[in-house]
């Protein structure tokens, strides 16, 4: 059960939500153990001045606060301030938040507080060529340990940079994310993840050609195995004889390694398909199509020899709508 | 005698050996517990057996979960692993239920373990060391608990799993929302088809549910009609729970395409005078007529539309009196038609805006000689009998 009060000030100024909600929720009803009673309430105040968006939360979700069939992260209660500022040439967003669990405080366990920032920034003075970068620090801390718990204390950096270049039907995008996940606690299970994406995209009247290049990296500390997945997509689709005749592509070629040589895997999987559009022949409301589709896969393993393939396959496929109501 | 204690030396070292090299062991793929929640654990049990034959057998009819020495479940999941040259393995998937962490909270632990008793039946001839395993957990909060994924959810852009779409549809999104414990690096792909389209690694700290969006690039192939099953596969961490499927059906109905009309001119963002002004953009080959659409704002309904067959609209200055305003930001855009008035062409936005304010509709424009023009402030006796008259 619950209830959601809301208001509009000074046309979308000042808005307010307001909602409590109440459940009773039995997780194990061959136990001993009855239904659970809690509640999650949250209050928000938000508007738009201007150029200007800003929003402040509070929320808090009890630990046996459950929704069948929608579950929500329970057990967590903590302020968000987000605001905005659009100035068409630049644009940035900071959001702001302080999360606990246990809001009970339950001795038993510890408490971890959770503050994150994002700031985010756009700078659009030349419509050919958006810039946008992201910053993102969470810090996770834990407080009143019981004995025999370790600590928690956790930094994660994550930057982000993005650019296109536009120009007629071109759009040319350029990605790149270094993330850090620093474990200050005894376990010193660092992670980091280097990931760029270059995405040449073309489109015309006739053809698209859309493909993407990308490498993630990945380095568990405590192992020191860097992962490496170079990653090539392709994504073409064409049209001829007055848009009749279509011939499309789509394909994937990746390239998995590990320092330690744990893996060593190549995999090339691709499907073609030239197909007539029988609409203008036959009946139109049916939409008749025929097509020669073919798909391969090639995967050579060169630790595990016994995984590798190479497949190939060609259809001849008769597709049609038939509509029918009853 | 030297014999005898040689044969006892011996048989020590038999023992000896049999200690050193027989052991059971078990490893968890988590120890961190959240509570209240269900947890499955994957538990791998290694049997190393020196002496006694080559091959033989360990059996476990039950485990046990303990808090303290009290029992507070039983498992009566039967466990049973081949020895082959003294050596062999166990795979034991177990369900950790709600009530087993409740009952060890109510007796006042943070922490319970899972035993198992093994026997041989004497096929391994008795050797069989220590005969139990024991696995301890720590009962936490979400946040402290290990990294796992709880539930996936994956669903497009009508918010279902399900989504049928025609033919060459651009720009299909798809979404999966991770609920999970603890913190860590999320490794995963999207998949169509079996086909990876792109790999994911993401730091997730605990907190709210995280979602995550399919690439724009590369698309989603819909140029092939029928099913299609889109799926985003978690690599790292370890997940015990299914993952979710996506399915979309391409119709053999064909949409068009959405070609980009490029704008020429006036160029975005100029202040234009308020006079007749000619809009002009890229006549494609396909489009059979335009529609030139102004705004006063970039998300408002048009203010005056105008269609044409050309690659350029004037606005005609009886137009311009009616409808528009000097020193006020208007928004254009042109999207085209085929024949069968299909909308397949569309125009980026632009604004533009008027400066001249020498006539304004519904105003006078006063014509004054420079002898009945003062530069102070006082009102000039042909201001004040216009006033007058207005009056």
């Amino acid at each position: 059960m619950g209830f959601l009060v809301t208001s509009n000030f000074f046309e979308n100024k000042l808005n307010t939500d307001i909602e409590i909600d109440f459940s009773k929720y039995d997780p194990d009803t061959s136990d001993e153990f009855g239904k659970k009673s809690d509640k999650a309430y949250r209050a928000k105040i938000y508007g738009a001045l201007n150029k200007y968006t800003y929003e402040a939360m509070y929320e808090y979700i009890g630990r046996d606060y459950q929704v069948v069939g929608n579950p929500i992260q329970k057990d967590l209660q903590g302020l968000s301030l987000k605001g905005g500022a659009n100035w068409v040439e630049h644009v940035i967003n900071i959001t702001l938040s302080r999360y606990n669990d246990n809001v009970r405080g339950d001795e038993l366990f510890p408490r971890v507080f959770n503050y994150q920032g994002v700031v985010d920034y756009s700078f659009n003075k030349f419509p050919n060529f958006p810039i946008g970068l992201t910053y993102q620090k969470s810090i996770q801390k834990s407080t009143k340990e019981p004995e025999g718990v370790s600590k928690i204390h956790m930094d994660t950096d994550t930057l982000s940079a993005r650019v296109n270049f536009i120009k007629d039907k071109l759009n040319i995008g350029f990605v790149t994310t270094y993330s850090l996940m620093n474990d200050k606690s005894k376990n010193n299970a660092d992670t980091t993840s280097i990931t760029y994406t270059l995405t040449p995209v073309y489109n015309n009247e006739k053809y698209s050609l859309s493909t993407s290049f990308s490498l993630n990296q990945s380095k568990v500390k405590p192992t020191d195995v860097r992962t490496d997945i170079y990653t090539i997509n392709a994504d073409l689709r064409t049209k001829f004889l007055n848009q009749k005749l279509s011939f499309d592509v789509a394909g994937t070629y990746t390239i998995t390694k590990a320092n330690d040589g744990s893996v060593n895997t190549k995999n090339l999987d691709g499907t073609v398909q030239l197909s007539y559009d029988l609409a203008k022949i036959v009946k139109e409301y049916i939409k008749p199509v025929i097509a020669l589709k073919a798909t391969y896969l090639k995967i050579t393993d060169e630790v595990n020899p016994s995984s590798n393939k190479d497949e190939f396959v060609l259809y001849f496929v008769f597709t049609t709508n038939i509509p029918f109501s009853f | 005698m030297r014999k005898l204690i040689l044969s006892f030396i011996l048989i020590v070292l038999f023992f000896i050996q049999n200690i050193a090299y027989s052991a059971i062991t078990v490893s968890a793929s988590k120890s961190n517990i959240p509570r209240g929640q269900a947890s499955v654990v994957t538990l791998t049990y290694q049997f190393t057996i020196s002496g006694g034959p080559l091959s033989c057998y360990v059996e476990s009819d039950e485990g046990l979960f303990k808090a303290g020495n009290e029992i507070i479940e039983v498992n009566s999941k039967y466990l049973k692993a081949n020895i082959i040259n003294n050596y062999g393995t166990a795979v034991e998937t177990l369900n950790i239920p709600v009530r087993v962490l409740e009952r060890a909270i109510k007796k006042g632990y943070n922490t319970f373990k899972y035993v198992r008793y093994f026997t041989d039946n004497n096929s391994c001839q008795g050797n069989l060391p220590g005969k139990s395993s024991l696995v301890n957990f720590s009962i936490t909060t979400g946040a402290s608990a290990d990294f796992d994924i709880k539930r996936i959810e994956l669903y497009f852009e009508n918010r279902r799993a399900e989504i049928t779409i025609p033919k060459y549809y651009e720009g299909l999104k798809v979404f999966v929302d991770i609920m999970f414990t603890g913190s860590g690096l999320l490794q995963g792909y999207w998949e169509v088809d079996g086909r990876i389209l792109s790999y994911v690694n993401q730091h997730i700290p605990y907190g709210k549910i995280f979602t995550l969006q399919i690439p724009e690039t590369p698309p989603l192939p819909t140029f092939e009609p029928g099913t299609h099953i889109v799926r985003f596969v978690i690599t790292r961490p370890e997940i015990q729970i299914p993952i979710p499927l996506g399915i979309y059906f391409v119709t053999t109905e064909e949409i068009k395409r959405i070609l980009k009309i490029k704008l020429y001119s006036p160029e975005n963002d100029v202040k234009l005078d308020f006079a007749s002004v000619k809009f002009e953009w890229e006549k494609l080959e396909t489009p059979f007529i335009y529609i030139i659409q102004f705004f006063e704002s970039e998300d408002s309904v048009p203010i005056f539309s105008a269609y044409t067959k050309n690659g350029s609209y004037t606005l005609s200055e009886v137009i311009l009196n009616k409808i528009f305003q000097p020193n006020k930001k208007y928004f254009w855009k042109v999207i085209g038609f085929d024949s069968e008035n299909n909308r397949i062409a569309e125009s980026e936005i632009r604004s533009f805006s008027f400066t001249k304010t020498a006539f304004v509709p519904e105003q006078i424009i006063i014509s004054l000689k420079k002898s009945n023009y003062s530069e102070e402030k006082s009102i000039s006796p042909i201001k004040v009998k216009l006033f007058s008259c207005y009056k």
